[in-house]
C-alpha cells in the first residue's frame, strides 16, 4: 500500500464542495424575538469548557448574517485538551465491539435530534432544508458504517519462515489532532472524527472555523452517548493557528488536516520534530456527500498503525 | 597446524569463503563504477569518484561515481519516460519481470553474498543464510503482488516516479524492500544506495540488464547525502522512500512538506528486549545474540535495551557474559565467525565514543577477554549493566554491538521502562507464560 | 582472537568426577519452560555458524571416531558379526590413512562397542588387548516395558558378564505422566545395580511430546546418578535431533553449575554422516565447551557413521572421493 494510491483521489476537486446557497431571506431576518443567549463553550475532558483567553468570535452565515458566537480557543486550550485526551485510557482499551455500541448510540441520539441539526446547518450555510436533512441523514449513515467496521477492521495473519503466528494488528495511533474541513460542517466533522475514534484514538478536534456550531452542538450528543470523557475534545477558534499548536505538540501522535495547501505544508513541516503521522489533503477537496470519496477503510488505515506481533509457540 | 595438535585442542581453523568471483566482478568494471541510468552505464557529470572500502581489511575495493544534480535529473527523467509503458504493461507482465529478477539473483546468490560481505563487513554467514535468501523471497513475494495487482488492488494506482534512499546496514535487502514493491505496483524508481555500500546495488543493476528489464524502470545513482537531497527535492518525484537516521528523516519530512510527495520513512530505534522471570533463559541468551550482535548491532530494530526482571537479572547477566566469550569475531568472509566488521571508520568512532560516555556516566562495562583483530574496523560485543534510564547510552541509538541492561520489578514497571523512549520501533518479550504478554 | 586453552583428553579423564546424583528435589526443574521456537532456531543456525574444513575437519572426524559407541543392535546379530565389529572398533581407520595424517601413534579407537545383553561375552573376547569398554543395552531394550525387578536383574547379569557401560531404558509412561519421583527411584535403583559400570540413561525423546518434558526428564535422570543421558534407543520413529540434544545439554550445563558433576551426553539413532557428526561436535563445543569433547563425556550411538567418516578421511588424504569397499568392513 506504500506504493499505490487510491484511484478515487483523481476525482477530488480543487475547491471545496459545497451545497448551493439560498439568497439571504431578509424578511425572516427582520423582527424576531431575541433568543436566550447561549454561549457555545468548548468541550474538553468530557466537560464544557470556557476558553482560557476569555474571547469569543462572531460567526456569520454564508450571507454574512450574524449566527452566534463561539469560544476563541488558544494554545492553552489545546494543551488542556491534549492532557485530557491522554488522561482517558478507557476508550482505547475497549473492544471493537464495545466501541461499535457507543457509535451506534451516537447515531441514535443524532437521529432523535435530526431536525435541530438540520436547522443549524441551514442557519450557518444557507443551504436548502432538504440538503441539510440529507447531510444529517448521511452523517447518521456514516456513523453506522464505522460502527460496523469497528469490530471488523482487525488486521491480518502472515506466514513467516519461523515457528510463529504473526499477527498484523491495527492499533490506535494514540492522541490525534483532527482538523475538520470548513465545508459540510456536520458531515465533514462526522466523516473525520468518527473513523479516528473508531480505531480507539482520542482526538482533539478543530471543527469548521466558518461554521462551528454543528460541532459545538454535537457535544451534547457525546455527553449522552456513553463516550468516555477525553475521547473527543473540541476546541473552536482560528483553524490554522490551533492546528499549528497541535502539529508542534510533542505529545500528539498523529494529525489529520483538511484545508488549504498552505495549511497542509505547515502541518507536515511542523510535524517533523516528533515525527507524528500526518494525513493532509494537499488542497484537494473531497465531496463528503459522495460515499466513494467521503468514507471507507482508507480513513481507518490512517487512523491506525500496524503492530506486527510474532508469537512463537510450542513447548 | 598439525592434525595431532588440532585433535588435542579441538580448535576451529580459518574457513575463508573465496572472493574470486566478486573480485572478478569488480575487475570487469575496472574497479570503477558508473551510474546506471536508463538501462545504460553512464559516467557521472561531476567526473568525481569516491572509494568503497572493505571494512574487514581497510582495503580499497572500487571507485564509485558521485552523482550530481545533472545526473539526478537524467535519472528522474529516464524513470518518468519509462513510467507510462511500465504502468500499462499490466500486472502479469510485471510479475514475470519480478520473477526473472528473483531467479537471476538466486542464480548468483553466492556472488551477491560475498560482494555484500566484502563491502559491508557483515559475516558471510549472514549474507549467505539471511540477507540474500530474504532478498530472493522478497522478489518472489512481490512478483505475486504484481500478478494480483489488477484484481486485488484495482481501486488503486501507481504513484509514479519513486526516489529511494537506502542505508548501509542491509544494502541489498533494503534495496529489495524498496524496489520490489515499487516496481510491482507499476512505479519506476531512482535508487541511491548508501555511499559506503554501493556495490551490490550496482551488481543488481547488472542483473536488471541481464533479464532485459525495460530501460528506465530501475535507475541506480550513487553518491553522498547531497545526491540524496537533490533526489528528494526533485519536482518530478512522486514519492520518497527513505530508510536511515531519524535526523535525516526529519530533514526529508521538512523538505517535502506540502509538496504532495508521499513519504515512507524507516528510522531509528532503541528497542526494548524484556525478559520475565519465567523465560527460558538459555533461549533468551541466543535471542540476545541475534538481537544485538547480529550485523554488529547495526540494525534499526536491534534489541538494544535489555530489561530483565530483578529476580533473574544476575543469572542472566552471567549467562550473557559467558556467551560473549565464545563469540568469534573476524574477517567477514570467514565462515566461522559470529561478528564481522563495523561498516566504516566513522561509525566505529560513534560506537567507541558512546561506549566511553557510558563508562564516564557510571555504567558497568562488560566485554569479552579476547581482543579484536587489528587490521579492520572491529568492535567487540559489549554489555552495560547498572544503567539508569537517564543515561545517554539508554536513550540514544548506538547502532553498534552494545547492549544496555537494566532490571525491573513488576510488569507495570517493565512496560513503563520499555515505553520510556523517543523511539517506538520494536520490542520483544520473553516469557513462557503467554498471559504475561 | 584468543582461543581458550584446552586441556587434553587425558587430563580431563583424570579429573573427571563421577556423578553420584543428588537427592530428589522437584523445585530444581519444576519451573523449567523450554521455548521451542527459539531452540529450533538455535539448532538450525548453529551448524551454519561454524565451518570446520581441511585438517581441522580431519582432526575433528578422528575425534568423532573416538566418541563412537560402535553399535550393533539387530535381530540377526550373531557371535561372528559381533567379533567383526570388535576388530573394527580396535582399528577403525586404515593405517595408511592414519600415517598420512601423522596420527598412527595416537591409538585411535572407538569409544565403546555396544551390543545386546546376550553378546557381551563375545564382545569382551573380541576387545581383548584393548582398553575399549563393552556397553550393553539392558533393562528390556528398547521399550523398557518389563518390571523394574527384572531390569535390575538384567543389569546385574550384564555387569557380571563384563559390561563396563550399561545403557538403560526408562519407563516412558512415568515421563508421560510426569511421575518424576518414581522415575528418580527407578533410575537410582538402576544406577545402584550398575556398580562401577557407567550408566547411560535413554530418554527416548522421540516419544516425549514437549521439550519441556525432555528437560525435566534429563534433570531427574541426572539427579538419580546417570553418568550419561542419551536421546534415543535408535528404535523410535524420531531419534537424535539437534534441537532435542540442545535441550538436554543445556540441562547438563545447569546441573554441572549446580553440583560440579559433569554428566555425559549421547545422541543415538540416525547419525550416519560425517557432516552430522561435526555438527554435533560443534553443538557440544559451543554449548558445553571443550571439556565435553572427550569420549568420557560424549558419545555417538551409531552403526554406519564410522564408514562415512573413513571415506571422508581418505578423501582428505588423497583428494579423491572414496568408496565404501575400500575400507575394511565391520
Amino acid at each position: 500500500m506504500e506504493y499505490v494510491k487510491p484511484r478515487i483521489e483523481d476525482s477530488f476537486s480543487d475547491s471545496p464542495v459545497v451545497k448551493p446557497v439560498k439568497k439571504a431571506d431578509l424578511k425572516s431576518n427582520g423582527m424576531h424575538l431575541p433568543e436566550i443567549d447561549r454561549t457555545t463553550k468548548m468541550y474538553i475532558g468530557g466537560k464544557q469548557a470556557r476558553p482560557d483567553g476569555g474571547y469569543s468570535v462572531v460567526i456569520n452565515d454564508t450571507n454574512g448574517r450574524y449566527v452566534g458566537e463561539v469560544s476563541k480557543g488558544n494554545r492553552k486550550d489545546i494543551r488542556n485538551a491534549v492532557e485530557a485526551a491522554h488522561a482517558n485510557n478507557k476508550w482505547g482499551s475497549m473492544t471493537g465491539h464495545s466501541r461499535a455500541q457507543v457509535l451506534y448510540y451516537i447515531a441514535e441520539n443524532l437521529a432523535i435530534r435530526k431536525d435541530e441539526f438540520a436547522n443549524r446547518l441551514v442557519q450557518m450555510t444557507n443551504q436548502s432544508h432538504a440538503d441539510a436533512v440529507q447531510e444529517v441523514e448521511l452523517s447518521i449513515e456514516r456513523i453506522y458504517t464505522y460502527a460496523a467496521l469497528a469490530d471488523k477492521y482487525d488486521g491480518h495473519v502472515h506466514h513467516t519462515i519461523h515457528r510463529n503466528v504473526t499477527l498484523a494488528m491495527p492499533e490506535a495511533i494514540g492522541v490525534m489532532g483532527v482538523i475538520c474541513p470548513d465545508e459540510s460542517p456536520l458531515l465533514g466533522f462526522i466523516s473525520t472524527v468518527i473513523p479516528a475514534i473508531t480505531m480507539g484514538n482520542n482526538v482533539i478536534v478543530i471543527p469548521s472555523e466558518k461554521s462551528p456550531f454543528s460541532a459545538t452542538d454535537f457535544y451534547q450528543i457525546l455527553e449522552t452517548s456513553d463516550v468516555p470523557a477525553g475521547t473527543v475534545n473540541i476546541v473552536t477558534g482560528g483553524k490554522d493557528e490551533l492546528a499549528q499548536v497541535l502539529a508542534k505538540h510533542d505529545d500528539v501522535d498523529g494529525i489529520w488536516y483538511f484545508g488549504t495547501k498552505k495549511g497542509c505544508k505547515d502541518m507536515e513541516f511542523l510535524s517533523a520534530d516528533n515525527m507524528k503521522r500526518t494525513w493532509v489533503n494537499y488542497g484537494k477537496y473531497r465531496d463528503w456527500s459522495d460515499k466513494t470519496q467521503g468514507e471507507g477503510q482508507i480513513f481507518l488505515r490512517h487512523a491506525s498503525q500496524i503492530k506486527n506481533i510474532w508469537i512463537p509457540y510450542g513447548a | 597446524m598439525k592434525i595431532k595438535e588440532i585433535y588435542e585442542t579441538m580448535s576451529y581453523g580459518p574457513a575463508p569463503e573465496s572472493a574470486e568471483e566478486a573480485i572478478q566482478f569488480l575487475d570487469n568494471h575496472k574497479r570503477k563504477f558508473n551510474l546506471f541510468i536508463n538501462g545504460k552505464w553512464v559516467a557521472p557529470s561531476s567526473k568525481e569518484y569516491f572509494d568503497s572500502i572493505n571494512p574487514s581489511t581497510k582495503e580499497k575495493l572500487a571507485q564509485i561515481s558521485e552523482a550530481n544534480e545533472a545526473d539526478v535529473n537524467k535519472a528522474v527523467a529516464a524513470a518518468k519516460r519509462a513510467l507510462p509503458e511500465w504502468a500499462n504493461v499490466g500486472g502479469h507482465q510485471r510479475a514475470r519481470y519480478l520473477y526473472a529478477l528473483a531467479r537471476q539473483i538466486q542464480k548468483h546468490s553466492r556472488l551477491f553474498a560475498v560482494l555484500e560481505s566484502l563491502d559491508n563487513g557483515k559475516p558471510i554467514r549472514e549474507t549467505r543464510d539471511i540477507d540474500i535468501p530474504i532478498v530472493i523471497r522478497h522478489f518472489y513475494h512481490h512478483a505475486g503482488w504484481a500478478q494480483l495487482r489488477d484484481t486485488e488492488l484495482k481501486d488503486y494506482k501507481e504513484l509514479g516516479v519513486i526516489g529511494q534512499i537506502i542505508p548501509w546496514n542491509f544494502p541489498l535487502m533494503m534495496l529489495a524492500w524498496k524496489i520490489a514493491p515499487a516496481i510491482a505496483m507499476g512505479n519506476t524508481i531512482v535508487l541511491k544506495p548508501a555511499e559506503s555500500t554501493s556495490l551490490t546495488a550496482l551488481l543488481f543493476a547488472e542483473i536488471c540488464e541481464q533479464i532485459g528489464l525495460p530501460n528506465g524502470v530501475v535507475n541506480i545513482i550513487t553518491g553522498h547525502g547531497k545526491t540524496g537531497a537533490t533526489l528528494v527535492e526533485h519536482k518530478d518525484v512522486n514519492k520518497i522512500a527513505f530508510t536511515g537516521s531519524t535526523e535525516v528523516g526529519k530533514i526529508i519530512r521538512r523538505a517535502t512538506a506540502g509538496t504532495g510527495k508521499k513519504l515512507s520513512l524507516e528510522l531509528g530505534g532503541k528497542s526494548p528486549f524484556i525478559v520475565f522471570e519465567d523465560a527460558d533463559l538459555d533461549s533468551v541468551v541466543e535471542g540476545i545474540v541475534d538481537a544485538i550482535w547480529f550485523n554488529q548491532g547495526q540494525v534499526c530494530c536491534a534489541g538494544s535495551r535489555l530489561l530483565v526482571q530483578e529476580s533473574i537479572a544476575e543469572k542472566l547477566y552471567k549467562k550473557i557474559r559467558t556467551r560473549m566469550e565464545s563469540l568469534r569475531i573476524g574477517n567477514a568472509l570467514d565462515k566461522s565467525i559470529d561478528i564481522g566488521a563495523i561498516v566504516d571508520k566513522s561509525q566505529l568512532k560513534v560506537i567507541t565514543d558512546l561506549v566511553q560516555l557510558g563508562v564516564d556516566e557510571g555504567s558497568t562495562l562488560c566485554q569479552p577477554s579476547w581482543a579484536c583483530p587489528k587490521e579492520g574496523y572491529f568492535y567487540p560485543p559489549t554489555m552495560f549493566t547498572d544503567v539508569s534510564p537517564s543515561a545517554t547510552i539508554a536513550q540514544e541509538e548506538i547502532f553498534g554491538p552494545v547492549l544496555v541492561a537494566m532490571s525491573f520489578r513488576t510488569h507495570k514497571e517493565a512496560v513503563k521502562l520499555a515505553n520510556n523512549t523517543r523511539y517506538g520501533l520494536a520490542c520483544s518479550v520473553w516469557t513462557e507464560l503467554r498471559t504475561s504478554i | 582472537m584468543k582461543v581458550n586453552t584446552m586441556k587434553s583428553n587425558k587430563n580431563s579423564t583424570q579429573q573427571l568426577l563421577r556423578n553420584d546424583g543428588i537427592p530428589f528435589d522437584a523445585s530444581l526443574f519444576e519451573e523449567i519452560n523450554i521455548n521451542r521456537s527459539a531452540v529450533e532456531r538455535r539448532a538450525s543456525t548453529l551448524s551454519g555458524r561454524r565451518s570446520v574444513k581441511k585438517q581441522w575437519q580431519a582432526a575433528w572426524l578422528l575425534k568423532a571416531i573416538s566418541c563412537i559407541d560402535l553399535t550393533t543392535l539387530a535381530g540377526d546379530d550373531t557371535p561372528s558379526n559381533v567379533q567383526r565389529l570388535c576388530a573394527k572398533a580396535k582399528s577403525p581407520v586404515r593405517l595408511d590413512i592414519l600415517e598420512a595424517m601423522g596420527m598412527q601413534d595416537e591409538n585411535i579407537h572407538v569409544g565403546a562397542v555396544c551390543v545386546y545383553h546376550n553378546f557381551i561375552k563375545e564382545a569382551v573376547k573380541g576387545l581383548q588387548g584393548s582398553s575399549i569398554p563393552v556397553a550393553a543395552v539392558s533393562t528390556g531394550f528398547p521399550a523398557g516395558n518389563i518390571p523394574l525387578k527384572e531390569r535390575i536383574r538384567q543389569i546385574e547379569i550384564s555387569v557380571t558378564a563384563g559390561a563396563k557401560e550399561i545403557d538403560i531404558v526408562v519407563s516412558r509412561d512415568l515421563i508421560i505422566q510426569s511421575d518424576w519421583k518414581t522415575l528418580y527411584n527407578e533410575v537410582a535403583a538402576c544406577r545402584k545395580a550398575c556398580g562401577d559400570a557407567h550408566m547411560k540413561t535413554i530418554l527416548a525423546t522421540g516419544e516425549i511430546s514437549t521439550y519441556t518434558k525432555v528437560a525435566k526428564a534429563s534433570w531427574v535422570s541426572m539427579m538419580a546418578g546417570s553418568d550419561f543421558i542419551k536421546t534415543s534407543t535408535g528404535k523410535e520413529p524420531v531419534n537424535a535431533t539437534l534441537p532435542v540434544s540442545l535441550v538436554m545439554i543445556r540441562t547438563i550445563r545447569e546441573y554441572y553449575e549446580l553440583t560440579g558433576y559433569k554428566v555425559g551426553f549421547k545422541p543415538a539413532g540416525g547419525i550416519s554422516k560425517a557432516k552430522q557428526a561435526v555438527n554435533w561436535l560443534v553443538l557440544i563445543k559451543e554449548e558445553l565447551g571443550n571439556d565435553w569433547l572427550t569420549p568420557d563425556l560424549f558419545r555417538f550411538g551409531a552403526s554406519s557413521l564410522l564408514g562415512d567418516i573413513e571415506r571422508q578421511l581418505e578423501h582428505f588424504v588423497t583428494g579423491r572421493y572414496s568408496a565404501a569397499f575400500r575400507h575394511p568392513m565391520a
